[in-house]
């Protein structure tokens, strides 16, 4: 019977050919999109190391003294700017809607700016420096971000860190990478750039803060303390309470007082989630035309197949009377099409494999990925090729198990 | 023809379900090459108010390695340094000025609500290059521009917001607490036309920085009917070997990256100040596409194609006894299977222009950059004149006679190859 499955094929090599280079060529195409996928999405099974639900960033704004606007004060400008700046943190805070309120640098998760900074111990001379994204914030920010500590710390104790000065630093694989434990740097005194004339003193490590969902960041990150005790500017960014956002949104447009002192505004008020659709657009964009051209790879299989194999059904009516006469069960002619789509498709593999599987070790290094990453994702592109050749094979199959024998051979 | 079109008939009903992924597939294809190809028009299309588009250039920022002072690039340049490499260049008609960082700005109408809105500084030649169309009052001038004027031109939409009416010129507005006076309405601008797409329009600010090259400005060069953009870029290209020339230490590097760019260029969104945009990797790379798209259904179709034509091999040994040439039979073949693939073709090209206006945006990423301004920016769909025109049905029907080819030609040629007692024989 297999035997007989093969000489049948060979028969009808010419267009056997063109199905197994179509099904290699997609494949093919298969495996390196959902590669590609799986490299762009592998961020997204990584703690992003903060939570952006019901964070809200906004931005402060002064009026200028040349504005007819201006109020005037007794007080000099940058004075009262960072008098009435405080003072309307204070409200913020007060605000019953509101969780938690800290002040930023613009380097907040969501915005692409990258601050990269070296960390030199004192006294510690070591040609392997510290390299990371430095995330400026006064000490609320653990609150208003939900960081998290690898060391059992909780977040008032991190909290606390920020207020003495300390900074925080992250996880950081290139410095391990290079024989290097982020976890001894805690206590240490480091300088940032090698600007010795001030030193910091590392409180502890926590989640890396990445810049997005899908960033793989290699580098550290560094939580820098801004101190509100002394003269501090920058823009807000705040948690709201569970469910409070569209109430605590109100009160912000409706209330002036919350938005305004005398020469300081806030303004822009932004939800995290907005700022990630933004921001995250064009790498959403990329993955889901990346799904696209596979599901019109897959689509192309289905018609091509569907027509194939349709036209051999139509052609092959009588044999399969035949068989039927002879005994053969609906079940067997139906495993005897599929089987063919499967020793087509067993061509197709050994064809994409021995072509590309001598050239794999450039191919793992080039990505960085072992071996095997990529043999697990063949077998799933793979998978899907056979997954839309059972189907294109469903309805020919179907129509082949209902030939009626006495019908297809009357002519006979 | 009569015959012809009575014998496809034919053979569709009788072969329903060869006709069904014939036609299924052609259409797929055609819909696919056509949704690329019309994204790829988006980002030229000369549609109002940029209906010049590609006869502007854009020169902003460079890219400077100094060996005293490091690396650096911005997007803006400083206006002297502009002058000196793109005044007075042969072929440009006019030239235009622009501030390069335009963040969003609140605007309120004095005791009202503020909004934060989309700005852009421009000077007064930006309104001849560019064909807006005023709803009311006029765009600003230049003694408005060079005195630093506080005035205004605003979108029909941000006028509704801001007074619920459309005529507002001669009104008043706040911009981050400075006053404004409107001078004129214009028609809202698509976001995807982003070299024009702002809120409200205020004067350009003519700064000088401490940079010999680096500052807030960029230019837009609008260039003379027929002008070829490689002359304008070529002349570009001496001044900056000059300006090198003129460097004192001779390590010092000014990288400017093949500017000015033409409007394609500028809509690809990859580059930065620090590099250039890869027109030409980009060309390649939807080349790349093309070709997949048209030759992967290519092989089905072709099998299909032949599947039908065995079913015709009686029908062709009698037309071969009776006389008729392989090439007339060749034809008949091609001709028929055109007319399918162009049923395919106008529901592919149909279905294209519906995913392009519906849900082109969640698929396309038109507005390159680092950072959208809004929400509303990166949701911007294309309208259906941005993509619709007289060309895309040519494309259309060049994509279909070009997968015809590929997918009727040879088994029409090995069909007619028949000898005819074989064909009548039954033993083909």
């Amino acid at each position: 019977m297999k035997r007989n499955l093969l000489s049948q094929m060979k028969n009808e090599w010419r267009e056997n050919i063109w199905i197994i280079i179509e099904l290699a060529v997609v494949g093919l195409a298969i495996w390196a999109l959902l590669s590609m996928l799986f490299f762009m999405s592998e961020g997204l099974f990584v703690p992003r190391g903060f939570s952006p639900d019901n964070v809200y960033t906004i931005t402060t704004k002064y009026i200028s003294a040349d504005s007819p606007n201006f109020v005037q004060t007794n007080d000099s400008t940058s004075k009262h700017y960072n008098d009435d700046f405080k003072t309307l943190l204070g409200r913020l805070r007060e605000n019953p809607n509101v969780e938690a309120v800290a002040v930023h640098w613009g380097n907040i998760p969501y915005n692409y700016n990258y601050s990269g900074f070296q960390l030199n111990v004192v006294d510690e001379p070591d040609s392997v420096m510290y390299y990371g994204n430095r995330r400026p914030g006064s000490p609320d920010i653990v609150d208003v971000l939900e960081l998290n500590s690898l060391t059992g710390a909780t977040r008032q104790q991190l909290k606390e860190m920020l207020a003495r000065g300390e900074i925080l630093i992250s996880d950081n694989e290139e410095y391990v990478n290079q024989g290097r434990d982020p976890f001894s740097l805690k206590g240490k005194t480091v300088t940032m750039d090698n600007d010795s004339s001030r030193v910091y003193r590392i409180g502890d490590v926590v989640e890396k803060v990445r810049r997005n969902d899908y960033e793989q960041s290699y580098a550290g990150c560094i939580i820098f303390p801004l101190s509100e005790d002394d003269r501090i500017w920058g823009d807000i960014i705040l948690r709201v309470k569970d469910g409070k956002s569209s109430q605590f949104k109100s009160d912000f447009k409706n209330d002036a007082s919350l938005r305004k002192l005398r020469n300081v505004y806030l303004t822009d008020l932004e939800s995290l989630m907005d700022l990630r659709e933004k921001n995250q657009r064009s790498t959403e964009v990329d993955i889901r035309l990346f799904w696209v051209v596979i599901g019109f790879l897959l689509l192309t299989i289905f018609l091509g197949l569907l027509g194939s194999f349709w036209f051999r059904m139509q052609q092959r009516v009588g044999e399969i009377a035949l068989r039927k006469v002879c005994g053969a069960t609906r079940i067997q002619i139906f495993r005897r099409i599929i089987t063919e789509g499967m020793v087509l498709l067993l061509c197709a593999v050994v064809l994409v494999s021995a072509s590309v599987w001598p050239f794999m070790q450039d191919v793992s290094d080039m990505f960085g990925r072992e071996w095997y990453v990529f043999l697990i994702i063949e077998m799933i592109a793979f998978a899907l090729v056979a997954f839309g050749i059972l189907l294109s094979l469903w309805y020919p199959a179907r129509k082949a198990m209902s030939v009626e024998p006495a019908i297809a051979i009357k002519d006979q | 023809m009569k015959n012809y079109l009575r014998q496809i008939y034919y053979e569709m009903r009788h072969q329903k379900m060869m006709t069904w992924v014939s036609i299924s597939g052609t259409a797929l294809s055609i819909f696919l090459v056509m949704s690329l190809f019309m994204t790829e028009q988006v980002k030229t299309a000369e549609v109002a108010p940029e209906s010049n588009r590609n006869r502007i250039m854009t020169g902003q920022g460079i890219h400077v390695t100094s060996s005293t002072d490091g690396d650096g690039s911005t997007m803006g340049l400083n206006p002297n340094f502009i002058k000196k490499v793109y005044g007075n260049l042969e072929g440009v008609e006019k030239i235009s000025y622009l501030n390069v960082w335009n963040a969003n700005r609140d605007v309120n109408v004095k005791g009202g609500d503020a909004y934060s809105m989309s700005p852009m500084s421009v000077d007064n030649e930006f309104w001849s290059i560019y064909d807006f169309r005023f709803i009311d009052g006029r765009p600003f001038d230049e003694a408005e521009v060079s005195s630093r004027g506080k005035v205004a031109v605003v979108t029909a939409s941000a006028a509704r917001t801001l007074f619920g009416e459309e005529k507002v010129a001669g009104r008043e507005i706040d911009v981050d607490n400075m006053p404004y006076r409107i001078v004129g309405v214009v028609e809202d601008v698509n976001p995807l036309l982003s070299q024009t797409y702002a809120n409200f329009y205020i004067p350009y600010l003519d700064e000088d920085t401490q940079s010999n090259y680096w500052g807030g400005s960029v230019v837009r060069l609008l260039l003379k009917e027929g002008v070829d953009v490689e002359s304008v870029k070529a002349q570009v290209s001496h001044r900056y070997q000059a300006l090198q020339r003129e460097m004192d230490n001779e390590s010092d590097r000014l990288i400017y990256h093949g500017q000015p760019y033409t409007a394609e260029e500028m809509a690809l969104g990859n580059f930065g100040s620090n590099n250039g945009p890869e027109i030409d990797r980009h060309h390649n790379m939807m080349m790349i596409f093309y070709c997949v798209l048209i030759i992967l259904p290519a092989i089905n179709l072709s099998s299909m194609t032949r599947s039908r034509l065995r079913h015709r091999v009686a029908e062709i040994g009698v037309r071969r006894a009776f006389g008729a040439k392989r090439i007339s039979i060749v034809g008949q073949m091609f001709g028929e299977n055109l007319i399918i693939t162009f049923i395919g073709g106008a529901i592919g090209l149909i279905l294209s222009v519906a995913f392009i206006v519906l849900v082109s945006h969640l698929f396309f990423q038109y507005v390159g950059g680092f950072d959208p301004s809004s929400l509303l920016v990166v949701n911007a769909r294309p309208t259906f004149n941005m993509m619709f025109n007289w060309q895309n049905f040519g494309m259309a029907m060049l994509f279909c006679f070009i997968l015809n080819l590929l997918s009727a030609t040879v088994p029409a040629w090995r069909a007619s190859r028949v000898e005819p007692a074989v064909a009548l024989s039954g033993n083909h």
